[in-house]
């Protein structure tokens, strides 16, 4: 996976909504790789498309 | 009977003594409320105390006791809500400088019900800042009544820590991550994950609207089942014959987990069997994503939440708090709805292992109360820490912790018991015929023999 870049974070962020600098984008790095480590082992997964929004469990089996 | 003999008996023995007269509400809120003059700065578990409310709420419950208005087990019983539910005219400051003098102008609908039961609030009790990561310091760290220098865990910590150490009776915790069952295991208590929707959720503020339970923490699992039925308003009970019962065991194994956890959790499981219980180990598929599942659906959730106080008030989030705020910000929206699906996929796995076991047994945590807080993030001791409660949150389904024994340092050890949705009562039962099994689980921590 390529690495990320502070630059590539900080315009990410800004797009969604948070304006930080630089530096502090270059900070965020170490804590966010892991996250998009862990989207990449959950991508490889056959998961077709069930809804990612449908209840967790069937209805049915309240009571 | 010594003081700490009366505050450290069951619900039902307390409820069962004003009935016969032999203590009245007002007494034992006394009592609790001197404990907690007496151990609170060494444990720091309550950020605000409410003797006023208490002594007030004492008293009518003795009034009314008196004169026959009987509101169940839970009347006159000194109980604490963590600082993140909200309670009318007194403050809940969620472990923030940012709401330091929040004082919510309405009850939760949790702290409505315990009212109407007749219960006590004895106090408001400490968190991790928003439930979030880690102590905010203007707070500090909850300390462990087994042993003061350690965490009581988070991020329910002052609510396990105040019932573990006789402050209060029971307690109402969130969690989210396993912020209920964490602290429960640290402090060698009942801590109990609701399955998802079950308690309300109205006036306890948020922190990932998707993983976020409510529940109680008690010193038994029949004292957990007993506030269960008061916060959820509904029905809790169950018979249960371990004979032939079936039991499915996950994630014993793992080269973060302590020897003397799973020492204690074998023993545990030893237990059962001998009772006559069946044990076969289970595997999930794909289970190791959850941690990460666990906070791509987290991160970006409860940066929604926190979005204009990151902007305006940032300064005032303790360092790592805000720094998870931020993060959530970059996690792409498919990464954030691959992930739910994902608890959907595991989600399913969970009920199909459920189809051939009653109830799944785990170590609640893979090791024994630490120094401090571990911090919650991908890939270190936080997201260890998280791995065997997290995919509870993940899929909904009810979960228990309750204490199976001591590691070294005599530190509680806490086995975990999760059962199919709405199988609540089931996880409490044998909760309770685990604690009947294994009396030695029921140590005093030596802070509150003193």
């Amino acid at each position: 996976m390529q690495s990320l870049s502070a630059e590539l974070v900080l315009e990410v962020m800004r797009l969604a909504g948070l304006e930080i600098n630089l530096e502090r984008a270059r900070d965020l790095i170490p804590a966010l790789q892991p996250v998009f480590d862990g989207d990449a082992g959950i991508a490889k997964l056959k998961l077709g498309t069930p809804s990612a929004v449908s209840d967790l469990w069937n209805e049915a089996s309240r009571e | 009977m010594s003081d700490i003999g009366l505050l450290l008996k069951s619900i039902p023995e307390i409820a069962a003594m004003y009935r016969a007269k032999q203590l009245s509400p007002l007494e034992l809120t006394r009592l609790t409320l001197t404990r907690i003059e007496q151990l609170n700065p060494s444990l720091n578990a309550f950020i605000t105390v409410t003797s006023e409310k208490a002594l007030a709420q004492a008293t009518r419950a003795e009034q009314q006791l008196a004169s026959g208005i009987d509101r169940g087990l839970l009347h006159g019983i000194p109980i604490a809500l963590k600082d993140l539910v909200d309670t009318a005219g007194i403050r809940t400051t969620c472990g923030s400088s940012i709401l330091r003098d929040h004082v919510p102008g309405q009850d939760a609908v949790i702290t409505k019900r315990l009212e109407a039961a007749g219960a006590v609030l004895v106090g408001k009790t400490n968190l991790l800042e928003f439930a979030y990561g880690i102590v905010h310091p203007d707070y500090g760290q909850t300390n462990n009544p087994f042993d003061p220098t350690r965490t009581a865990g988070g991020s329910s910590g002052g609510s396990a820590a105040a019932v573990a150490a006789g402050l209060c009776f029971a307690a109402v915790g969130t969690d989210t991550g396993g912020s209920i069952r964490i602290p429960a295991s640290y402090c060698g208590v009942a801590g109990f994950k609701p399955t998802y929707g079950l308690t309300s959720l109205e006036g306890v503020f948020p922190l990932s609207w998707s993983l976020d339970h409510a529940g109680p923490i008690a010193r038994s699992s029949e004292d957990a089942r007993l506030m269960l039925e008061v916060i959820s308003d509904k029905k809790c009970s169950t018979k249960l014959e371990l004979k032939g019962m079936r039991f499915g065991i996950l994630q014993r194994e793992g080269e973060e987990m302590q020897p003397e956890v799973t020492a204690a959790f074998d023993a545990a499981c030893a237990v059962l069997e001998r009772a006559g219980a069946e044990l076969v180990t289970l595997k999930i598929p794909n289970l190791e994503l959850a941690d990460a599942a666990l906070l791509n659906v987290l991160l970006p959730e409860a940066s929604v939440i926190h979005a204009d106080w990151l902007a305006s008030r940032f300064e005032d989030y303790a360092p790592f708090t805000r720094m998870q705020i931020e993060l959530g910000f970059a996690v792409p929206a498919v990464t954030h709805v691959r992930a739910q699906q994902y608890r959907r996929h595991l989600t399913r796995q969970f009920l199909e292992v459920l189809n051939d076991v009653k109830a799944i047994l785990s170590p609640t945590v893979a090791f024994v109360a630490p120094f401090e807080d571990p911090v919650f993030a991908a890939d270190d001791a936080g997201a260890t820490e998280a791995r065997r409660t997290g995919p509870y949150n993940l899929t909904g389904l009810p979960a228990l912790s309750v204490n199976c024994g001591f590691g070294a340092h005599g530190l509680p050890v806490g086995i975990q018991i999760v059962t199919r949705p709405f199988e609540d009562a089931l996880a409490l039962a044998i909760g309770s015929a685990l604690e009947d099994l294994m009396p030695e689980a029921r140590a005093v921590p030596k802070l509150a023999r003193a």
